[in-house]
């Protein structure tokens, strides 16, 4: 046989190569998720779950101890009353897991597993809620899943499988009584957190809602989509009534501070609305707002695609802003002394700064 | 660059045309199917004329002027060249007939590819992107996230039939029948046993259904009804103009015969 018999299916492997690179098939695309206690912070981010220590950025550990392709984690990992770290896999093996963070395997020193759900059909996008001795985890194969914490079983099964008929991206919310979600076709869904029977029809936002509805003091829920506006919906009734329009599609939830209301949008706007809807204030930062803002004491911390973090007063004055560079779409956290950023194509995967916004520490996976 | 020109105009057509039908159900594989009937009726003037300057390349190896060329000057590159472009010019023949209408195609082939994947947007930074990508006359915010369901599918995973406990990859397999039928189809017989363009159809016969079938295995199965639907309009292309070697199906049909 000659050479060049073998010349174009070398060009056809070579552009199905090319074909495989740019389809993400192994890779989920998204932004990393992020939770903290008062000493760790946990980022979830691509083939790993870190767990980092507060103080100094220092990796306490990872899972899984080696990356594997069918293991993404981008959902925003939960910690559960019991001290479980509760994680779910957005990749081909699309599992949940329990991890005992105090206990790890001496070989690897990657944290023990409590236990695993293998049964959903699809990726973990979204956290888990979990609600005294329960777990309500939604997937995006359109179910809530509901698994017992206290069971013991070392292998979970679902007690209860509520199926919403949507892909679920975003972590439920709850009174204590009923429990609040939005799924991808539009609508927010509430449910008895016992019974598991809905105490009103499903309610139209108008477009997509990725983003976990907040539930205010009043009993008021606030629920933004891509219909471009903030509903506020009666939790006892299921009325809903349009509270802000925006300039561009609302991604995340809202965060409500006294009675303020901040929140921003897809255009590049950041809102500060009254309860009884009057906005208060708005300002363009540098780019459009993904991830929820976050109250502190003394400002409240937003950021922007465009990889700046800001820090407004109460009034809509900038105290600071600081450019840390890639982009950023995960919601920031803190413990009251350090605030973690967590940027996409940045040169670190996680950083903290002091409440002046300065850097303290950055932090970047070793290989 | 190639956002602005392939994959936004593409994404953008997609969902105009699943817009059209947004209330029917699977209203997305629908979508994927007339567009792809739609890029082919418009590349038809493309392909049809790939078919032929292939057929007219393949007919050139059996013609005993051009074998006797190759025998006499066969240690004479130069002169060989010179003499091949005489006889291409004689007899009306652009060798880079059947090449040229690929290399134009290829780029289309993987916008749509681009687009399918993009539409489907099953992860919150591909959402972010298609909401950045639609043009203002689409009602975007009601059509996202598209309704990726169709018939047994969802077109945005790899699609599989659970038949005794075994997943049956059934779209990776028509895939792969269907791009076999085709290919074989447009194999011209050749009755010249040094023929390296039907030694290299052959040997594409066989790795491209493997390739593609293994695409349709690996991603999401969208693809699959885009490679499917290409390749029975291309089968229905080809038999239109009445050159479908149907013999080539069988083993050992890709032979002419010879004259004693």
């Amino acid at each position: 046989m000659k050479p060049k018999r073998f010349l174009l299916p070398l060009v056809v492997i070579l552009a199905a190569l090319w074909l495989s690179a740019c389809s993400g098939a192994a890779l989920v695309n998204s932004w990393p998720g992020l939770t903290n206690d008062n000493e760790t912070v946990y980022l979830a981010a691509g083939a790993h779950v870190y767990a980092i220590r507060l103080s100094d950025g220092h990796e306490l550990w990872r899972y899984p101890a080696k990356a594997n392709n069918n293991l993404q984690f981008i959902a925003p990992p939960v910690l559960a009353p019991d001290g479980s770290l509760i994680i779910g896999s957005a990749g081909a093996d699309h599992r949940l897991v329990a991890l005992d963070p105090t206990r790890l395997d001496p070989a690897t020193q990657t944290p023990l597993e409590k236990w695993t759900f293998t049964d959903a059909q699809d990726r973990w996008i979204a956290g888990a809620l979990v609600l005294e001795n329960k777990v309500f985890a939604p997937n995006t194969d359109g179910n809530v899943y509901v698994l017992d914490l206290t069971d013991g079983l070392s292998t979970k099964k679902a007690v209860e499988q509520i199926d919403l008929g949507a892909p679920l991206w975003s972590q439920p919310v709850s009174n204590g009584t009923l429990v609040f979600i939005t799924s991808m076709n539009h609508f927010l869904h509430a449910f008895d957190a016992q019974t598991y029977t809905s105490p009103w029809p499903p309610i139209d936002l108008g477009g997509a809602a990725p983003g976990s509805p907040l539930l205010g003091p009043d009993g008021s829920l606030y629920v933004g989509s891509f219909a471009s506006r903030m509903v506020r919906v009666d939790t006892a009734t299921g009325q809903a009534t349009t509270f802000a329009s925006t300039q561009g599609w609302v991604w995340s939830g809202a965060t409500l501070d006294g009675d303020t209301l901040y929140f921003g949008d897809l255009e590049g706007n950041f809102y500060a609305y009254r309860s009884d809807g009057q906005l208060a204030w708005s300002i363009q930062p540098d780019g459009p707002v993904v991830g929820s803002p976050l109250a502190l004491p003394d400002f409240i911390v937003f950021a922007t695609e465009s990889g700046s973090v800001y820090a407004v007063d109460r009034q809509g004055k900038i105290v600071w802003q600081r450019e840390v560079g890639g982009k950023i779409y995960t919601t920031p956290v803190s413990n009251n002394e350090y605030l973690l950023i967590a940027p996409m194509q940045a040169e670190f995967a996680l950083s903290a700064h002091d409440l002046n916004g300065s850097q303290v520490w950055s932090f970047t996976p070793k290989k | 660059m190639w956002d602005t020109f392939i994959i936004h105009p593409f994404t953008n057509l997609l969902l105009w045309i699943y817009s059209l039908m947004v209330n029917v159900p699977g209203a997305f594989g629908w979508a994927i199917i007339l567009f792809t009937i739609l890029i082919r009726v418009v590349t038809w003037p493309l392909n049809a004329q790939q078919l032929k300057g292939a057929q007219a390349m393949q007919e050139l190896q059996n013609d005993k002027e051009w074998q006797a060329i190759q025998k006499k000057y066969a240690k004479d590159k130069e002169k060989l060249a010179q003499e091949q472009m005489r006889i291409y010019k004689e007899k009306g023949i652009n060798p880079f007939s059947s090449c040229l209408p690929t290399l134009i195609q290829f780029p289309i082939i993987i916008g749509l590819y681009q687009a399918i994947i993009r539409s489907l947007a099953t992860a919150p930074l591909s959402l972010l992107q298609l909401g950045r990508s639609l043009y203002p006359m689409l009602d975007a915010a009601a059509l996202i996230p598209l309704n990726s369901r169709f018939l047994w599918m969802d077109l945005g995973r790899p699609e599989f039939i659970p038949i005794f406990g075994f997943n049956l990859p059934t779209l990776a397999i028509i895939v792969a029948v269907t791009t076999y039928i085709q290919s074989k189809l447009t194999m011209p017989a050749s009755a010249n046993p040094n023929d390296q363009s039907a030694a290299m159809n052959n040997t594409m016969s066989i790795y491209m259904p493997l390739l593609l079938g293994y695409f349709a295995l690996t991603f999401a199965s969208g693809l699959s009804v885009y490679f499917i639907t290409s390749n029975l309009l291309g089968i229905l292309q080809y038999a239109l103009t009445g050159r479908a070697n149907w013999r080539n199906l069988l083993p050992g049909g890709n032979k002419t015969p010879t004259a004693k």
